[in-house]
């Protein structure tokens, strides 16, 4: 009886970590799912060379002439933005325009934020997602892209 | 041990006196393992060092009940640990790959792994973020702005 209670416990806990780490939606969009695109540049960091960001990792896509991919990169956005815990979003012609999000923290305090601008709504051609994940506050976040 | 039967009532009569000592004690357990013995002064004795043996028998398997229910726990919390303990290891091992340094940038279907074309395309994407932000917030600053203009107008007029 008391092997069965502490395996459900484990698998109970188990279970939790696997919930609380699933990753954000948005990640689908930036890892592989455009490399064939040749309208698409997508950069992956992770490492020593965001040291000095305080990040962990940086993945980065811009799309440019793909309007028609901006409502696959906002359903995924929105949904991320449901579970974050502090966002900004702003709207232009009723389509989600600029978003940061902060989501729940994973593994140790780390910090994971999304970007998402659709430039095609104003007078840019680029749709750019960003997914960060690392030490750094979302201030430091805010001062480094108003470098 | 043959003992006659004389001897023997003697050292029943002594033993419920409380004057036998550990030896004779032994020996009436001895005599007492022979069941053709009928006597009512043996069936005493008998049902009396049965019960005294019934009666401490209990303890004796509560406490290794006790010592193997601790026993079962420890080894429990051992399996628990060492699970935990692999856990930890494995995790360790899998966040430590963030200590390597990986840079992968696909621009137009081309693959670079130089830092410094990932550090530009960053540079590039959070420049494009930053203008956006801002943006965002000349909107929100020109908001409160017609609204503040608005509320000025009202009491203007009255």
């Amino acid at each position: 009886m008391k092997d069965r209670i502490t395996l459900t416990l484990l698998f109970i806990i188990s279970a939790l970590v696997c919930f609380a780490t699933e990753p954000p939606a948005s990640l689908k969009y930036l890892d592989g799912y455009f490399s064939n695109n040749p309208d698409a540049s997508v950069t992956v960091v992770m490492g020593k060379t965001l040291k000095s960001y305080d990040l962990d990792e940086y993945r980065g896509l811009t799309l440019v002439h793909s309007p028609e991919s901006a409502i696959l990169l906002e359903t995924a956005v929105k949904k991320d933005a449901a579970g974050a815990i502090d966002k900004e979003l702003a709207y232009r012609q009723g389509n989600l325009y600029y978003a940061f999000l902060t989501l729940p923290t994973v593994e140790d305090g780390k910090y994971r934020y999304i970007f998402f601008l659709n430039q095609t709504l104003a007078k840019g051609n680029k749709l750019i997602l960003i997914y960060m994940k690392g030490k750094a506050s979302a201030d430091k976040i805010k001062k480094m892209i108003k470098k | 041990m043959i003992m006659d039967e004389k001897h023997l009532l003697l050292l029943i009569d002594k033993y419920f006196d409380g004057l036998t000592d550990l030896n004779e004690e032994r020996q009436l357990r001895e005599v007492l393992k022979d069941k053709t013995l009928d006597n009512p002064a043996v069936n005493e004795l008998r049902a009396v060092l049965s019960y005294v043996e019934m009666a401490s028998e209990p303890d004796d398997s509560k406490r290794k009940a006790t010592l193997t229910s601790s026993a079962d726990l420890w080894r429990k919390l051992t399996v628990a640990a060492s699970v935990i303990m692999i856990l930890g290891v494995a995790f360790t091992l899998l966040t430590d790959r963030n200590q390597y340094s990986e840079c992968n940038t696909m621009i137009a279907c081309r693959h670079y792994d130089s830092p410094e074309k990932a550090l530009s395309l960053i540079n590039s994407q959070l420049f494009a973020i930053g203008a956006a932000a801002d943006d965002v917030a000349d909107d929100i600053a020109d908001d409160f702005r017609i609204i503040g203009e608005s509320i000025e107008d009202e009491f203007t007029t009255f």
